[in-house]
């Protein structure tokens, strides 16, 4: 029995497939086994056993995060009962860190995928702002930008867009790196599209995909904050 | 500090837990791989998630956590992605789980139109009316070694005809 067909059997008596490196041709007949499967009658119910379990283990993990809060215990009295803030509080952590960490996540790209000896000098590589004269300047409330939101601004001498992610925020500049058209948002997958040559950005600036011929840098970085409040992003005035 | 409609998480679960194994159901095919993806799915969005948002960014935080585990869990299996979360697909208008349950079997359904009545009989038999291979083999006649040839060639069909018809469709 080759491991499409073990792969078929352990689909069709709901057990836990065996890994394997597949190749093209043998993912291409996985994918058609799961869309067959997934189509017989009642076979994507959940159990309920199951979905009530989960609700408990959630419960269990949400009480934990409760109590070990050491900033919730130390301004509050212990006995008001509260529901569990799943990273609710957002002290003013500045996405240096975040921002690092995207910067970081590229070096290592670069130096994986690099091969010859001049390559750092040619590839394109991400900046962060650091204008002379700046300042933090507001963009938004903080409660108006939730977990995995991004949100557009336009302060005149820097548009960007600035996302809160699971590790903090980020911001980045909204303007294309090719020939410097206004990027657009596309809501449902949190890229960046350029209207004018096609290329689109992630939000941690790097690029996604494009078709010109030259080298494309990635979207430059905007250090964001959160203070009092507020989302802050540090531009010239 | 709070604006006062966060109903916690337990309804965020309650409200998101179904539709969630199913959308996962979908891609992986099997009951032991959905429940630990789905429960990856909650744990990870729950560690992270304001749980006072509104509901449509609710939903669009864990679809789009539900397509980072799926990508990761077929990294791990398979080493390249079988399928993928369509993310531009669930933020259009919602289908309530009737619509999205028919879409799938119409698909199974155009898949195996396209294959020889013998091969579209064992697939019909074996994935959608869950006849063991014995009962598949007795149903058509045929030797149980002959039931298992015959579904072998049959998926590798099915799976040429899938691409033909994405293709159409693109």
């Amino acid at each position: 029995m080759n491991r499409v067909d073990r792969y078929s059997e352990e689909l069709l008596d709901q057990r836990r497939p065996q890994p394997f490196r597949a190749t093209e041709a043998e993912a291409a007949q996985l994918r058609t086994a799961i869309d067959l499967i997934a189509a017989r009658p009642g076979a994507a119910d959940p159990d309920p056993d199951f979905l009530a379990a989960l609700e408990q283990r959630l419960a269990g993990a949400a009480s934990e995060a409760q109590s070990t809060d050491p900033a919730d215990s130390a301004d509050e009295p212990a006995s008001l009962p509260r529901q569990p803030r799943f990273g609710r509080r957002r002290l003013a952590i500045t996405a240096a860190v975040a921002a690092g960490a995207a910067a970081g996540a590229v070096a290592v790209d670069r130096l994986v995928g690099a091969t010859g000896q001049n390559e750092e000098e040619t590839e394109p590589t991400q900046e962060t702002l650091h204008p002379d004269g700046a300042q933090w300047q507001t963009v938004l409330a903080s409660e108006n930008l939730p977990e995995g939101g991004v949100h557009e601004f336009d302060l005149g001498s820097v548009a960007g867009f600035v996302q809160r992610t699971a590790t903090g925020l980020r911001a980045v500049s909204a303007v294309c790196t090719h020939q410097g058209c206004r990027l657009q948002l596309r809501p449902a997958t949190h890229q960046l599209a350029c209207p004018c040559h096609d290329a689109v950005f992630a939000m941690s600036g790097e690029i996604v995909h494009y078709q010109l011929s030259v080298e494309l840098a990635p979207l430059p970085l905007i250090e964001v904050r959160e203070s009092e409040g507020a989302v802050q992003v540090f531009v010239p005035r | 500090m709070s604006n006062g409609v966060d109903t916690g998480w337990e309804t965020v679960y309650r409200d998101n837990a179904d539709w969630i194994y199913r959308l996962v159901f979908a891609k992986v095919g099997n009951k032991p791989d959905a429940e630990d993806l789905t429960a990856e799915v909650f744990l990870a969005a729950f560690g992270s998630m304001r749980t006072s948002a509104e509901p449509p960014q609710i939903r669009a935080y864990l679809a789009a956590t539900a397509r980072t585990v799926l990508a990761g869990h077929w990294r791990r299996t398979f080493g390249r992605q079988i399928n993928e979360i369509d993310l531009i697909a669930l933020a259009e208008p919602r289908a309530d789980d009737i619509a999205d349950t028919e879409r799938t079997a119409k698909r199974a359904d155009l898949i195996i139109a396209e294959l020889p009545e013998r091969y579209r009989r064992i697939l019909q038999l074996r994935f959608l009316d869950a006849y063991s291979l014995k009962e598949a083999a007795a149903e058509l006649g045929v030797t149980v070694g002959n039931a298992k040839v015959l579904q072998h060639r049959a998926l590798r069909l099915a799976a040429q005809a899938a691409h033909r018809l994405q293709e159409g469709s693109a």
